[in-house]
């Protein structure tokens, strides 16, 4: 019995002076910060992204750089920031670059924290210009020699310039190229649009909205993108909620808001945990499911059966993509 | 205009009261468009009636309630403003880099675009960083924004022309920017042309400056029951000399949803600024439906006791948490507490109505940010220069969002 109870303890000393000796071997390892893992250059602090003082060929940085918190951004850009707060935005850094060959050309980068990946998506494409060419730069941009912008992961970037002499004219697509390899992470789109199946899909009408789907308070914030389903166009929208019980709650006020217009809902099964479909004063037919801790809505239906089958698939990719889908910074 | 029933002396030296003290603080606020969840419209609202006014000398007869579209994503909120009666939208060449426009032209023609009015606005200057060095843009280039304007709005010409955000009196008086709208003007491309203008260093001195020139038809200033005695006192001179003039801003933030008395906080708000006999309308912010009901909820109200109560209430409800995040309080706190980032975390959840970027926002803080150390904390060396208790609104925000 006492041998037993000491060559236990030997053994569970052996263990121990293994995993010690283990934890110390990975310490001494050296170690890839977030900002090598992103690529070269990479860096943590706004201030830092930024394109240093004469960094950008003939032109230097025109005083110092500046920074907008939410409270104060409307000082900058007036009513435009009730939008970039809407979407989460947590601050701005930003600094004004002039031409060493003359000091009326000049370029100004501004980089918006937007607190998440989805938050820079959204006030992206909320700006995006269909008809700007894309310049690969970041997960997405588009812009011209006067006006670059582009997001990655978190940040939005905007670049505008006052440049008349095309020899300035490639000034600020360096300087967006600088800032974008300095923002840590890679260029992929947010992660929640793979949710949106590609058949059908109108390519590059996916969107992040804030403050109301569908104008509906309960309805905050979600993914949104257009399908063409019998040479017609509608809406799918995937809402996201802080958890399953969130969007639980939101999906019975739906219904209340529907009966409450008079509005005839019919319960449909085998969507989701729970569904209906229902006529909807300005959105036509709307086909509604909820799925874990998002709220699936189909819009610009031509009839109350139709819709089915691109919910069905959305809710299928729901259901095996992992929780939380809210957007985390 | 609008008889005025209610005593507004009284009114604002009974708001004076509650104001003295925190109210020049107050007064530098913007929270434009802030605003909690209502998720239940009074009964009565979706049929009241608008109410139509002449907008100065212009001839145009416009909702009392009218639209500032700038955050708008979804057509569906437009069309419920239309059904209820409100004709004048509110946008600007700057707005969501355009497609606010876009998305108003797209409604409005399938409306028609005659039963409506419309008014953009168009900076006068490149950018408003530098507003003491920004060069003001060229004339050429402002032609060339305003034919972007229209081109989205899918329409020829705008009812009111305004150049955006003027923050210093010399833009309204800049002499190109006079003959840029006068051009705008004779090519029939803008009625009737006006200056926007809220900040409230400047407020009184843009208004002044823009009526010494004899030549704008419309002011569109920041205006609500918060604002100084003389910003009125500007506005009413301008709508004697008949200048129309349009409040935004009116709901002063939005940290209330609860109902006092007849009207909701925001309802009360919205019905001071129209009570004003110098205002021909308002244009609030809307993003959802229930927005458009409650604002359009305030048409017709007059401000009783009761009422006013409702916005005394609501102003000593907000006086002493309502941050200004001014960063004075960064590094009061011995345990390194992220004063500012926790009082965001409550603005989105008062303020704002949105629970869950507030739950998200402060979880995102770290264990040594967040205010756990609040709880249990008797230092109480955190200190607001605004007079904000901040060791109660730590703990608060940690027992709410924790």
């Amino acid at each position: 019995m006492h041998i037993a109870c000491w060559h236990n303890r030997y053994l569970l000393f052996r263990m121990l002076l293994a995993l010690g000796l283990l934890s110390g071997f990975m310490a001494s390892q050296p170690r890839q910060s977030s900002a090598e893992a992103a690529g070269k250059g990479a860096v943590d602090s706004l201030e830092e992204m930024l394109p240093g003082i004469n960094e950008i060929r003939d032109w230097q940085r025109s005083g110092d750089a500046y920074a907008y918190a939410p409270e104060k951004l409307y000082n900058y850009i007036d009513g435009a920031a009730d939008q970039f707060i809407a979407y989460g935005f947590v601050r701005l850094q930003g600094a004004e670059y002039v031409s060493s060959t003359d000091q009326k050309e000049s370029i100004t980068v501004d980089i918006y924290d937007m607190g998440s990946a989805l938050g820079a998506f959204g006030i992206f494409t909320s700006k995006k210009d269909p008809a700007s060419p894309a310049l690969g730069i970041g997960a997405e941009s588009f812009g011209n020699d006067q006006f670059v912008v582009f997001y990655k992961g978190r940040f939005y970037v905007e670049i505008q310039a006052r440049i008349t002499a095309a020899v300035n004219s490639a000034a600020p697509k360096i300087a967006a190229h600088i800032v974008a390899d300095r923002i840590p992470g890679g260029n992929a789109r947010p992660e929640i649009l793979k949710l949106f199946p590609a058949a059908g899909r109108v390519p590059g009408s996916e969107n992040y909205l804030a403050g109301g789907i569908l104008g509906h308070v309960f309805l905050p914030r979600g993914v949104v993108s257009d399908y063409q389903v019998n040479g017609g166009l509608i809406k799918a929208h995937i809402v996201l909620f802080l958890g399953p019980a969130q969007a639980g709650a939101a999906f019975d006020e739906y219904k209340k808001y529907l009966g409450r217009s008079g509005e005839k809902i019919t319960l449909r099964e085998g969507f989701g945990e729970k569904s209906f479909a229902a006529h909807e004063q300005y959105q036509k037919n709307i086909f509604v499911a909820l799925v874990k801790d998002t709220i699936v809505c189909v819009t610009g239906l031509s009839g109350i059966q139709t819709g089915g089958q691109l919910v069905t698939e959305i809710c299928g990719r729901i259901q095996k993509s992992s929780a939380p889908h809210f957007p985390a910074t | 205009m609008k008889q005025n029933k209610i005593d507004r002396r009284q009114f604002l030296r009974d708001m004076s009261v509650s104001v003295a003290g925190a109210g020049l603080m107050l007064n530098g606020l913007d929270v434009s468009g802030a605003r909690a969840a209502v998720s239940a419209a009074p009964q009565n609202s979706s049929t009241a009636a608008m109410e139509y006014r002449d907008l100065g000398k212009t001839g145009m007869k416009v909702s009392a309630v009218s639209f500032g579209v700038m955050t708008l994503t979804d057509p569906a909120v437009l069309f419920k403003a239309l059904d209820l009666g409100i004709n004048y939208f509110d946008t600007a060449w700057m707005y969501q880099n355009g497609k606010n426009e876009e998305l108003l032209g797209k409604v409005l023609k399938e409306y028609g675009r005659k039963k409506t009015f419309v008014a953009t606005k168009i900076a006068p200057v490149f950018s408003f960083r530098a507003k003491d060095s920004m060069p003001m843009e060229k004339p050429e280039k402002l032609e060339e924004k305003m034919s972007q304007s229209l081109k989205r709005l899918q329409t020829d010409y705008v009812d009111v022309l305004f150049l955006h955000n003027i923050v210093k009196p010399e833009w309204a008086t800049h002499e190109p920017m006079l003959k840029f709208l006068e051009k705008m003007k004779q090519q029939g491309k803008a009625r009737f042309v006006g200056i926007s203008f809220h900040e409230g260093s400047t407020l009184t001195r843009v208004a002044q400056a823009g009526l010494q020139t004899n030549f704008y038809d419309v002011f569109l200033a920041a205006l609500n029951f918060k604002s100084p005695p003389e910003h009125a006192e500007a506005l009413r001179k301008a709508r004697h000399r008949g200048i129309g003039i349009i409040a935004m801003k009116t709901q002063a933030g939005g940290y209330q949803d609860a109902r006092r008395g007849s009207l909701s906080p925001f309802q009360a708000a919205l019905a001071w600024a129209l009570q004003n006999d110098f205002v021909d309308c308002a244009i609030p912010g809307m993003a959802n439906l229930d927005q458009v009901i409650e604002n359009a909820g305030a048409v017709g109200k007059k401000l009783g006791w009761s009422e006013r109560k409702t916005l005394h209430a609501y102003y000593r409800s907000i006086r002493d948490r309502y941050c200004l995040r001014c960063g004075e309080c960064s590094g009061t706190c011995p345990y390194e507490t992220a004063i500012p980032t926790v009082n965001r975390a409550l603005m989105y959840y008062e303020g704002y109505g949105d629970r869950e970027l507030a739950h998200s926002t402060y979880r995102n803080l770290g264990s040594a940010e967040n205010a756990r150390s609040c709880v249990t904390c008797h230092d109480l060396t955190c200190n607001c220069v605004n007079g904000i208790n901040i060791a109660e609104r730590m703990r608060y925000a940690h027992c709410l969002l924790a």
